[in-house]
């Protein structure tokens, strides 16, 4: 069995919108995303949506073995999992964030973990 | 002269397209794992706001099949997967994978790696390619045979971090870097060493030097062409073709010196070349011996470096 954790994006403060890097996962059977937010302003919210790809330049959202869109969604600090199974070659987070970010002066401040096996 | 482990690997596939010195330290075949290869981060006293920007975002290994969107799984040249280390589509990002081992003797060790790069294709071309447009369509003159991804690839790093010895030895590291292409288009296509010590937390955190643009070095200039080192690589045409290639490097910890290097047919001399050693003492680094990887991108497009697997040998 082969394990690898890593670290995609590391105190990173969140302005916007944005993807993680692509990051290849056909070796893993399984995945599992951790997001630490580790500094949250009160009145935002951010969503992760994890997505897949078959080349790293075309993607689209993960959809579970349930036909269900699933989600992390963030409103306050915390360490958030995500588990995640049948994705393919590719998988990265798209990161949306709530109207209210913008007009905070505080940004919110996450690292962004993935761990994988197989 | 055929030595006695060479000899002994004679019939063994998995070694056999290696010339390992008289004892394999280790070797790395990255069908397995990522056989402690790791994202180098900046020194930290656990404020992640401490770690120096040149040395923040390093990015973490990936085991790659080498996947393409024309054509899937590429493959590595033995087994599925290779060792990957991929930049962000940002001008200057620089990637590196590290191993840290310790020496138990200082002398003769000797790198080896069957390797190959590529530029990112794109995504551009890829929707001309979708849209029925084609590469005719293309803005740039596409003769089919030189690919304008070619442009898009910058430079690959080999290193070291050698220690002499226990308290506080000697110091240096060697690093041998390869320049495909610049940033006005030009190709020097040539490998290169550098004229200063990389400059260490140690020394930015009491103002001896300024974090530097270029992690190797004090100033980006800080590097000379190792003579009779130009040389192309077999790109071979598009971005998402692979050619494997051959690397042997070796370095000699007693005297914290460069020997030789050999890419395919082309074998350098290196014993003539300088390695700038440190002028100060670090403590903690008792016989240290690290061996780095790193790819650079110059344009807004992901490089890839990718490493099929690894020997390094010793005369230990």
């Amino acid at each position: 069995m082969r394990s690898l954790a890593v670290s995609l994006e590391r105190n990173m403060r969140c302005v916007g919108n944005f993807e993680t890097e692509p990051y290849e996962v056909g070796w893993a059977s399984e995945a599992r995303w951790f997001v630490h937010a580790f500094e949250f302003p009160e009145n935002t919210a951010m969503e992760l949506i994890p997505q897949i790809s078959f080349d790293g330049l075309f993607w689209c959202d993960y959809i579970d073995g349930n036909s269900k869109n699933v989600t992390i969604k963030i409103e306050t600090a915390g360490l958030y999992s995500l588990p995640l199974a049948l994705f393919g070659q590719w998988l990265r987070l798209r990161a949306v964030m709530a109207k209210s970010a913008e007009s905070n002066e505080r940004t919110p401040g996450i690292s962004i973990q993935l761990v994988l096996k197989g | 002269m055929m030595t006695k482990r060479f000899a002994e690997q004679r019939g063994n596939p998995e070694l056999e397209r290696f010339n390992p010195l008289e004892r394999i330290f280790f070797y790395d075949d990255f069908n397995r794992s990522a056989n402690g290869w790791c994202e180098l981060i900046g020194n930290h006293n656990g404020d992640l706001n401490q770690v120096r920007k040149a040395m923040e975002d390093l990015r973490p290994p990936q085991l790659s099949n080498l996947p393409f969107w024309d054509i899937g799984s590429h493959g590595a040249l033995t087994g599925d997967y290779a060792l990957k280390i991929a930049t962000r589509a940002r001008a200057e990002h620089m990637a590196q994978l590290i191993k840290r081992t310790t020496m138990a003797k200082p002398g003769l060790v000797q790198f080896e790696t069957y390797f190959t790069f590529k530029a990112e294709q794109r995504k551009e071309q890829v929707l001309q390619a979708y849209q029925g447009e084609g590469a005719s369509s293309s803005p740039t003159n596409w003769d089919g045979n030189t690919h304008p991804s070619e442009a898009d690839f910058g430079e690959f790093t080999f290193s070291n971090d050698m220690c002499i010895g226990s308290g506080p030895g000697e110091r240096a590291h060697c690093a041998i870097r390869y320049i495909n292409a610049l940033p006005d288009g030009t190709f020097p296509r040539q490998w290169y060493y550098k004229t200063s010590v990389q400059p260490s937390t140690k020394m930015v955190r009491s103002g001896v030097v300024k974090d530097p643009r270029d992690y190797h070095v004090i100033d980006p200039k800080d590097w000379k062409p190792i003579p009779g080192s130009k040389m192309d690589f077999c790109y071979n045409e598009l971005p998402t073709k692979v050619n494997w290639h051959y690397l042997r490097w070796q370095f000699d910890t007693s005297k914290l010196q460069n020997v030789l290097l050999q890419i395919n047919d082309m074998v350098l001399d290196l014993s003539h070349i300088p390695v700038p050693r440190y002028d100060h003492p670090y403590l903690g680094l008792d016989n240290l011996l690290n061996f780095c990887v790193d790819v650079r991108t110059y344009q807004d497009v992901r490089n890839f470096m990718y490493m099929d697997s690894v020997v390094v040998s010793t005369d230990w």
